[in-house]
C-alpha cells in the first residue's frame, strides 16, 4: 500500500482504472491459443491427395509444401513437416495418416483440419480438407477473386501442429483470411511463432544461426592466365560466434581443398572453378558461398617460345610452359602477364633450357625460379664465357686444382684459383673469396676457404657448410 | 473494448465499433467466410441462448466417408430469439473425446457443458446442429458479451427482432 501514498485519493481510480487497462492489453499480447497438445517427433510426416478441380497436382503439392515449410523456416521451433507423397485418402478418419486432400464442396468453410491426439496428449493423426467449390484456387500468382492454396494450407497446417486460433488480427493463425488473394499468411507473426515455439521449444542447435560468408576476391566469373596466382579473399561472421573469417574453408570444384583462412593465394588448374569458401560455427551450422573463376588453359607446346628466344633482340615476348608472357615495359620493368615481377628491370629476357633468365642492371644473369631470382652471374647461361676454357659442365666430383685446372658448371662458368688463391669466376673474382681448392659436386660449387672450412656457392652468396669435404 | 469504451464518448465508441465492423464485413477466414449476423439469423432455423448440459460423445459415420467423433449436447434453452420456443433440445457437434482419444475441428469450437452461448441451429435427424459451424456458437461472458468480441447479447436480441419482423 506504501506504493499509493504519493498520489491523492481523487486520484486512485483513475490509476486503478489504467492499471485494468494495462492488465487487459498484457493479457492481449498472447493471442495464440494451444491446448498444449504436440506431436511425439520433430519431423511430422504428411500426404496430399492433389486431385484438385482448379489445380494441376504438381502445382497443388507445391504450394502445400511452400506453406508446410513456413513453420520450420520462419520460426526456430524444433518441428518440421515433411511431405511423404502422394495419397489416394480423401477422408477425415483416425487413422495415423496425415492426409491432405480436397473436397468439391461448400459448407461456408475454405479449408479445416480435424486433428486428434491421445489421453496423454499427443497428437496422432491431423487431416487437412480444402473446399473448392465455392472458392477458386490458385498458387503463386494471378489470383482473382480467389485464394491462394498456400496462403491457406499454412493456416490448417499450423492447426495440424497443435494451434487454435489467433486474436491477433494480422497473425496467420487468425481465424479470417484479411482478403481474396491475401498472401500476408505466407508470413508467420511473431504470435505465430511464439506460439510454435511454445508448442516446440528450440532446441540449442535451432536457436543458432548459420554464419554468413562473403568472398570479396576473386570476383565471380573473373577470368586468369594459366599459371597465374589468384588470390582468395573472404569474410565469415556468426551471430553466436563473432568473427569466423580465418576459420573459411577454400575448395576448388576441380582442385578440391585450397586451404584456410580469410586470405590465400593459389595456382589453379585450368578449367572453370566453382571455387566455395565455407565456414562451420561451433554449433555445427555451416555457411557457404560460391563463385566462378576460369583460367586458361596452358599454351600448346607449339605456343612455348622456342629455345633461345631473347627479348628484344629475337622476339618480343616470350611464353613460357606455364602459358605465362614474359615482356619488358617501357621502364625497363619485367613483365610476367603484364605484371612486375618483384619490381626487376632488365635489358635482356632469354628462354633457355625451359628457364627464364634476365640480364640485370648489374650486367648478371638472373634466374627465374619462380618466386624469387637467383643470380647465375656475368656469362649468358646455355653459354660459355671467352675467358673460359669452354667445353661440358665438368663431371661430378671435379676438384681444382686436384683433379683438374677447372671446372665448367651448369651455366658454362668457369671456375679457377688463381696464383693468389683468389676464386675466379670466369677471370673474376668472386667475392674476393680466396680458397685452396674448388669442388663440384652435385651441380654445386664448394670452396675450401683459409678457415679450412667447405662454403658453397648459392648463386648469391657464400655459405659455410663446415669443414667436412661435401 | 468494453474497457477501453469506458474513457471515451459513446460516439468515439460507436465510430470506432463500426469500423471494426467494417473491416470485419471485407475479411473472409481461412476456416470460413464470416457471415453477417443479420445473414446468420436469416439463415438458420433456430436462434436460442441456451446452455449445454450434458454431452454424449459417439462414432459416426457421414456420406464422405469420414469417421467422426461427434458429440450430441442436450441444450437448455434460455430464451428463443428464432423459431419455435423450446425448453430443450439437442445438438450435435464434430469432435469430442471417446475411447481415449479426442478430436478437435479448426471449424468448430470446444464446447463445454455450463458454457452459455448463442446457438444458431439448423434442422437435422433427430438433432441440431449449429448453422455454419464455429459461427453458429457464439460464447457469451457474464457480461453477456461474445468472446473475443464486443458484440453484446442485447444487440443481437436486436439483430434477431430485426430479421424476423
Amino acid at each position: 500500500m506504501g506504493i499509493l501514498r504519493p498520489f491523492s485519493r481523487r486520484l486512485l481510480p483513475l490509476w486503478l482504472s489504467g492499471l485494468a487497462l494495462f492488465a487487459f492489453l498484457c493479457a492481449n499480447l498472447k493471442g495464440y491459443s494451444t491446448n498444449g497438445h504436440t506431436w511425439g517427433t520433430n519431423q511430422v510426416l504428411y500426404y496430399v491427395n492433389a486431385n484438385s478441380i482448379w489445380l494441376s497436382p504438381s502445382a497443388a503439392v507445391s504450394a502445400i509444401q511452400l506453406g508446410a515449410q513456413a513453420w520450420s523456416s520462419q520460426s526456430h521451433a524444433n518441428i518440421q513437416l515433411v511431405y511423404a507423397g502422394s495419397t489416394n485418402g480423401s477422408s477425415l478418419t483416425l487413422n495415423n495418416k496425415n492426409e491432405v486432400f480436397f473436397r468439391n464442396d461448400s459448407n461456408g468453410f475454405v479449408g479445416e483440419t480435424y486433428w486428434w491426439y491421445d489421453a496423454s496428449g499427443r497428437l496422432v493423426d491431423a487431416d487437412v480438407v480444402f473446399h473448392e467449390s465455392g472458392l477458386h484456387y490458385y498458387t503463386g500468382s494471378g489470383c482473382s477473386g480467389g485464394v491462394y492454396l498456400e496462403d491457406v494450407a499454412v493456416h490448417e497446417l499450423g492447426h495440424a501442429l497443435g494451434l487454435g486460433h489467433s486474436s491477433v488480427p494480422t497473425a496467420t493463425m487468425e481465424p479470417s483470411l484479411p482478403g481474396y488473394c491475401d498472401l500476408t499468411q505466407m508470413s508467420l507473426e511473431s504470435d505465430d511463432i511464439a506460439g510454435i515455439e511454445s508448442l516446440y521449444p528450440p532446441t540449442s542447435t535451432t536457436r543458432n544461426t548459420a554464419p554468413a560468408i562473403n568472398i570479396s576476391s576473386p570476383a565471380n566469373g573473373s577470368s586468369f592466365g594459366s599459371g597465374a596466382s589468384v588470390t582468395f579473399n573472404g569474410s565469415a561472421t556468426d551471430k553466436e560466434d563473432g568473427n569466423l573469417s580465418s576459420s573459411i574453408g577454400w575448395t576448388s570444384s576441380i582442385d578440391g581443398l585450397l586451404g584456410y583462412g580469410s586470405s590465400l593465394n593459389r595456382v589453379l588448374s585450368a578449367g572453370t572453378h566453382t571455387i566455395t569458401a565455407s565456414v562451420r560455427d561451433s554449433g555445427g551450422l555451416s555457411g557457404s558461398t560460391q563463385v566462378a573463376v576460369n583460367v586458361a588453359a596452358a599454351p600448346s607446346s607449339s605456343s612455348v617460345s622456342a629455345d633461345g628466344t631473347t627479348v628484344p633482340t629475337t622476339a618480343s615476348q616470350i611464353v613460357d610452359t606455364t602459358g605465362a608472357v614474359w615482356t619488358i615495359g617501357s621502364n625497363l620493368l619485367v613483365l610476367r602477364n603484364g605484371a612486375s615481377v618483384l619490381g626487376w628491370q632488365t635489358t635482356k629476357i632469354l628462354w633457355k633450357s625451359s628457364t627464364i633468365y634476365v640480364l640485370g642492371m648489374d650486367s648478371n644473369w638472373w634466374q627465374w625460379a619462380g618466386s624469387s631470382w637467383v643470380n647465375v652471374g656475368p656469362t649468358t647461361p646455355g653459354t660459355t664465357s671467352a675467358t673460359s676454357g669452354g667445353g661440358a659442365t665438368s663431371a661430378d666430383g671435379t676438384m681444382v686444382p686436384t683433379t683438374a685446372s677447372q671446372i665448367v658448371d651448369t651455366t658454362g662458368a668457369v671456375w679457377t684459383i688463381a696464383s693468389n688463391l683468389l676464386v675466379l669466376r670466369n677471370g673474376g673474382t668472386v667475392g674476393g673469396w680466396q680458397a685452396t681448392k674448388i669442388l663440384w659436386k652435385s651441380s654445386t660449387i664448394y670452396v675450401l676457404g683459409m678457415d679450412s672450412n667447405w662454403w658453397q656457392w648459392t648463386g648469391w652468396v657464400w655459405v659455410n657448410v663446415g669443414r667436412t669435404q661435401p | 473494448m468494453a474497457i477501453i469504451c469506458a474513457g471515451f464518448s459513446q460516439r468515439t465508441c460507436a465510430v470506432a465499433l463500426l469500423a471494426v465492423c467494417a473491416a470485419a464485413s471485407i475479411a473472409f477466414a481461412s476456416d470460413s467466410r464470416p457471415v453477417p449476423l443479420a445473414e446468420r439469423i436469416q439463415g438458420a432455423e433456430v436462434v436460442v441462448v441456451a446452455t449445454p448440459t450434458s454431452v454424449d460423445p459417439s462414432w459416426r459415420e457421414n456420406g464422405f466417408g469420414d469417421r467422426l467423433i461427434v458429440s450430441r449436447y442436450v441444450l437448455q434453452v434460455h430464451e428463443t430469439l428464432k423459431g419455435r420456443p423450446a425448453q430443450a433440445m439437442s445438438l450435435d457437434l464434430d469432435g469430442g473425446t471417446l475411447d481415449g482419444m479426442t478430436l478437435r475441428v479448426s471449424s468448430s469450437p470446444a464446447l463445454a457443458p455450463g458454457e452459455r452461448a448463442v446457438f444458431f441451429l439448423d434442422g437435422g435427424n433427430g438433432a441440431y446442429h449449429a448453422h455454419l459451424k464455429g459461427q453458429g456458437i457464439l460464447k457469451l461472458d457474464d457480461q453477456d458479451v461474445v468472446r473475443g468480441s464486443s458484440l453484446t447479447l442485447g444487440e443481437i436480441r436486436r439483430a434477431a427482432a430485426a430479421a424476423t419482423r
